[in-house]
């Protein structure tokens, strides 16, 4: 009996394991690896969706991995869900999602609102965390869609220009769990990095540019921040890793610096009206890389000037950028959370008119440079 | 048998045609008389042709009986009384003197067969350390184990297995260390063996063991005295066979299948990580296949996108499921792995060459396989590869395909479904009542940190607890360390 009864479990669970299991199972020639998504506005529904899909190239010894061509397929829906089942109808294979590494989203579909975007994709369990995101004016499937001048599917270069932003500050890399975050937690406004399709100086080809960002009030597109703009943002939002600065040094000259580190804390606190008061204490370490003016001796009273000039060039780029968001009412630095933390019951009474408040505060930037290293050896 | 208890007689004749007829008339039984010195009368000297050694006999014949006596007094002699008893001792080698005015002969160990010399162990090669390894000799096995161990406390007992064998087994403890217990359990099993005759150490291993049915090895075999000597002194206890040049080492837990002799012939820091090593080595060797075929079927977000993407690319052509793949590759490797022990070595080189090279290639160029499959495969068998134990190596091989099924039916589920089936089975196994999983299960960290680690000798104050030695303490009272 006891025989009869292991041989009946044994049976029960091979078939609850074949039942249950294989039909989750792919293999890896059933399936197309998306790479890159575009959502634009589409001619007769909401959304429009287009996907890159890399080609698998056989033969030959080596696999081509990411150098493979890529290939693209569109369709609308209502919604981003059902314009991916619906593209299933023109795949020959299932596609898979999970290696998305890049939205690309339209202009035109942001103006509807950042949120529906946002959440639909959160809720397609598919989409990674780390998935870049970025906007761009016009089309953005036809910016998916550009040849690059090295690499074969455009996601990987959408991936590569996110890390420029730690040489020039001028983008930065957002990903969608940082805008989701962000945006359901509210700790500050949205901004998401702008591709802009640019003429390479060299041979007029046209080809992908990452500068600038676009800023969400809310909700709503607020505006775009110039590459300036977008560099005093990550300089006092203590994001910027390295930069390009310049000062004049007479007869139309500049004095190029290289921004080797940068550390910026901010202070928010309450007057005794309960007006907000923000401050910014940046420090950072530059060095000369190209002095073009005309030749004299670099003293320690003319680098001092040179570390004055740059003090107040800083300042002042700060001031523009909070300026504009303040015009824009987005608060990108998340100087309402700061409160909103420090002081509970006074942001309560604070939150409704907070984007008036907002506009109404004067910063006081601190700034302390420093040039640790000429680069000269005279 | 009729002769089996029949004593000798004071009639020469009759003991000898008795002696023949229970030897069944064997033609290599010779039997001499010479005439004895000092009132013993005539003496009939009967061996087996081949077994003994001919000097020896070449003195008994012409020196009696001064030679004799000294024989008696460098080879083990003793009285014997019966037929059977002398059919025993000839069978053995061994030559037997019959007195014809007394009814007892003696037995005298003249056995001599051409046997190899010591040599490097095969199965358990060592870069640095002792090198010597186990021959068929019993007589040499033991002696080599006395030579590592000059220990008084060093006890060999003799017990005979096999209803017509009678094969010499000796079972090796530490007095003073060794529980009594054990030993007694060890004797008893030993005793309780019923087979005709001892094939080699798997038979007794196979009889004795606590779990007949297991795929597990729960007795350890070696091939090196230096690891039965470090056994001993643990507390355990070692079993040589007559013909066999491997010694069972009882009791025997699961971890110490990572462990060589050779971690301790290096510093701490390396014989710990080769130890780890050989703990990674396992896992790969176990879960690797299933991880893959786990992954390229399930779990396809987990990989790198450009690895998926190269992948998909080399794994495009292969009509077959990753699965299936898999099966073939692992099948053709156990192929070329039998095959290359099974041929002579000098041909070996070419099944391996063949394998590896022309069969692996070929079979990706066909698009059979795919070149990441042979990757994984080669990386699984050479990982099995660096198991010290032949037995474990064999045993994870097996359960690799059991692994790579559940993996292609549940994926990374069906690989931690495997594993808590087996760890569960492993728990509830015990090797002489030591439980087998221990010292992981259960938990000791202080006997767990010198089997998954090779703990500094100056750290082992204490024998390990799990073979309930008993003395623990290995240092002398106020050791400095």
């Amino acid at each position: 009996m006891s025989s009869l009864k292991f041989i009946g479990l044994f049976i029960l669970t091979v078939a609850a394991l074949f039942i249950g299991g294989c039909d989750g199972g792919l293999e890896l020639n059933e399936i197309h690896i998306v790479h890159a998504i575009a959502i634009d506005k589409g001619e007769h529904a909401p959304i429009r969706l287009t996907a890159e899909i890399s080609k698998i190239v056989t033969g030959g010894q080596q696999p081509k991995g990411m150098q493979s061509d890529s290939f693209f397929l569109s369709h609308e829906g209502e919604n981003v869900f059902e314009a991916a089942r619906l593209m299933r109808n023109k795949s020959d294979r299932m596609l898979l999602w999970g290696h998305t590494s890049v939205i690309l989203f339209s202009k035109d579909v942001m103006k509807d609102g950042l949120s529906q975007h946002v959440e639909s994709i959160r809720r397609l369990r598919q989409f990674r965390n780390s998935t870049l995101l970025y906007m761009t004016e016009g089309k953005a499937y036809e910016k998916l869609q550009m040849p690059a001048p090295n690499l074969m599917i455009t996601s990987q270069v959408l991936k590569g220009l996110a890390q420029n932003g730690k040489a020039n500050a001028m983008t930065m890399k957002v990903t969608l769990i940082d805008v989701y975050r962000d945006y359901i937690n509210e700790f500050r406004d949205i901004a998401i990095p702008a591709i802009l399709r640019v003429k390479d100086s060299e041979d007029d080809k046209l080809i992908l540019q990452a500068t600038g960002l676009f800023i969400f009030e809310k909700d709503h597109l607020a505006g775009k921040l110039s590459p300036g703009q977008t560099r005093a943002f990550m300089r006092a939002n203590n994001r910027m890793a390295g930069s390009l600065e310049k000062i004049p040094c007479g007869s139309g000259k500049e004095i190029s610096f290289e921004n080797i580190n940068n550390n910026s804390k901010m202070h928010v606190t309450l007057d005794s009206e309960q007006k907000p008061q923000v401050s910014f204490n940046i420090t950072a370490d530059l060095t000369i890389t190209d002095l073009p003016c005309e030749e004299f001796d670099i003293t320690p009273a003319m680098i001092h000037a040179w570390e004055d000039q740059l003090n107040e060039k800083i300042a002042e780029d700060i001031r523009k950028f909070i300026r504009y968001t303040q015009k824009r009412h987005t608060d990108l630095l998340g100087v309402g959370e700061w409160i909103h933390r420090k002081h509970p019951q006074i942001w309560r009474t604070m939150k409704e008119n907070w984007p008036e408040q907002y506009s109404g505060i004067q910063p006081k930037i601190e700034v302390h440079t420093r040039i640790d290293h000429s680069n000269f050896i005279t | 048998m009729e002769a089996d208890e029949q004593r000798f007689t004071f009639d020469m004749a009759e003991n000898k045609r008795l002696l023949s007829e229970r030897m069944y008339h064997t033609e290599d039984l010779m039997m001499n008389e010479i005439e004895g010195q000092d009132g013993e009368g005539q003496i009939t000297i009967c061996h087996l042709t081949g077994l003994a050694n001919a000097e020896m006999l070449r003195q008994v014949y012409a020196f009696y009986p001064d030679h004799v006596s000294l024989l008696r007094t460098v080879t083990s002699e003793y009285e014997i009384h019966t037929i059977s008893e002398a059919a025993k001792e000839l069978a053995s080698g061994n030559t037997v003197l019959l007195y014809h005015s007394k009814q007892y002969g003696i037995s005298i160990d003249t056995l001599s067969v051409q046997l190899r010399s010591v040599e490097e162990p095969v199965s358990e090669a060592a870069v640095k350390g002792a090198r010597s390894g186990f021959t068929e000799s019993f007589r040499n096995n033991l002696a080599l184990i006395r030579y590592h161990c000059p220990s008084p406390d060093l006890k060999i007992e003799f017990k005979d297995a096999g209803v017509v064998t009678s094969t010499t087994l000796a079972v090796i403890s530490m007095g003073g260390i060794t529980n009594p217990a054990l030993l007694e359990e060890v004797h008893r099993r030993i005793q309780e063996i019923p087979v005709d005759i001892i094939q080699g150490d798997n038979t007794v291993e196979e009889w004795i063991v606590d779990n007949r049915g297991t795929l597990l090895p729960l007795i350890e075999t070696t091939e090196r005295p230096d690891r039965v000597v470090a056994a001993l002194l643990e507390g355990r206890i070692g079993i040589i066979i007559q013909g066999s040049p491997f010694a069972l080492m009882l009791p025997y837990v699961f971890l110490q299948a990572f462990q060589v002799s050779e971690d301790y012939a290096w510093s701490f820091y390396i014989g710990s990580s080769i130890r780890f090593m050989r703990l990674a080595c396992a896992l790969i060797g176990a879960l690797l296949p299933g991880f893959y075929v786990a992954t390229v079927t399930f779990h396809h977000e987990l990989v790198p996108t450009s690895l998926l993407q190269s992948i998909a690319s080399a794994r495009e052509p292969v009509p077959f499921p990753a699965v299936i793949e898999s099966f073939a590759m692992m099948i053709a490797f156990e192929i070329m792995r039998e095959a290359g022990v099974r041929m002579p070595k000098q041909v070996g080189q070419a099944v391996s060459i063949v394998g590896a090279l022309i069969l692996g290639q070929a079979a990706v160029q066909a698009g059979i396989v795919s070149p990441i499959m042979v990757i994984v495969a080669a990386l699984t068998g050479i990982a099995t590869f660096t198991l010290p134990s032949t037995a474990i190596n064999y045993v994870i091989r097996m359960i690799q395909f059991g692994i790579t099924l559940m993996a292609s039916m549940l994926g990374y589920v069906g690989i931690v479904a495997s594993v808590i089936m087996l760890m569960t089975y492993l728990a509830s196994l015990r090797s002489f009542g030591v439980p087998y999983l221990s010292p992981a299960a259960p938990f000791d960290f202080e006997q767990l940190s010198d089997i998954v680690i090779r703990r500094p000798s100056t750290f082992n104050s204490k024998r390990p607890g799990l073979f309930h030695p008993l003395r623990r303490r290995r240092f002398r009272e106020g050791t400095r360390r």
